[in-house]
């Protein structure tokens, strides 16, 4: 992705749910958190490593007021639904612009969509307000990103940690920090396994991409 | 797991591709396109290449599939706009 799809996406997100809002008359709070790779586009806009500008798709997770979960979920879901079918794979802004969402958001709500992320990760995430008092797009520190993308453990997860520690956008003390703090929130496996990818991660020579 | 209405949107494109062959030249062009504008990891414009000399319906199972390998082709799909 490119930072002015970006600013694009933010703008159609924006005005979709609005209009949703407006519809059913829904002014309990709604948050747009976002948390694939191609996060690293709130906080490096003119990233030079292409590899980091790998993918087309934007990962997010809608996240409501328990209130609307309780009260809403006809109209939550349908808030859902209609991300994926105009934004996502295969939609009409994929075809223009070359890029989609990628909505994981889950619409059971049966489990806490946030269970094995990193203690504490929204006091370390950008928030942005919008021009709706209710609704904010929230961005997890590049940090938390690399957590969650290790805890996934795939092939293309583990390759994008490395280049986010080879360029020096990740920080070693912050990490082991976020992982020390993480211990009793995730996974014990999945944790040892982050801890020591983090380790392997930054014995490699080091060269900054932003 | 792959969501139904990206299954759907999948299916539709390649049931266009499989009624007039021609279209898959899109799809190629799409490729040519991001490789000639540097905005797709020349690891995944080989990986397509390779995909593409493949028959068209095992490109769309590829592309169908619920694992790790299906994600990035999503992710990366050169099968857009396609009238």
């Amino acid at each position: 992705m490119k930072p002015e799809q970006l600013d694009l996406m933010l703008v159609k997100l924006e005005t979709a749910i609005n209009v949703h809002c407006d519809r059913y008359n829904l002014s309990e709070s709604i948050d747009v958190v976002f948390l694939g790779s191609q996060s690293i586009l709130f906080y490096y806009r003119n990233i030079a490593n292409e590899f980091l500008l790998q993918s087309y798709e934007m990962d997010l997770i809608l996240s409501f007021s328990p209130e609307l979960v309780k009260n809403h979920k006809k109209e939550i879901t349908e808030i859902s639904n209609s991300i994926d079918f105009a934004y996502g794979y295969g939609s009409v802004l994929h075809d223009e612009e070359e890029f989609y969402i990628d909505n994981m958001t889950d619409i059971d709500f049966k489990v806490s969509q946030f269970k094995n992320w990193p203690k504490e990760w929204m006091s370390r995430a950008l928030i942005k307000q919008t021009s709706n008092r209710n609704l904010r797009f929230i961005c997890l520190n590049i940090h938390d990103v690399a957590i969650l993308k290790l805890i996934a453990g795939r092939e293309k997860d583990y390759e994008y940690v490395e280049t986010l520690i080879r360029g020096g956008v990740l920080k070693k003390k912050l990490l082991n920090k976020i992982i020390n703090e993480s211990v009793h929130h995730i996974d014990l496996v999945k944790i040892e396994r982050v801890r020591n990818k983090v380790k392997q991660g930054f014995f490699m020579p080091q060269k900054k991409i932003y | 797991m792959i969501k139904p209405i990206i299954k759907t949107r999948i299916e539709e494109t390649f049931a266009k591709i499989e009624a007039d062959n021609f279209l898959i030249e899109i799809a190629k062009e799409n490729l040519l396109r991001f490789k000639d504008t540097h905005t797709l990891h020349p690891k995944y414009v080989a990986m397509w290449e390779d995909i593409l000399k493949k028959p068209i319906a095992e490109i769309k199972a590829l592309l169908l599939e619920d694992s790790e390998y299906g994600e990035v082709l999503r992710g990366t799909s050169i099968f857009i706009r396609i009238p």
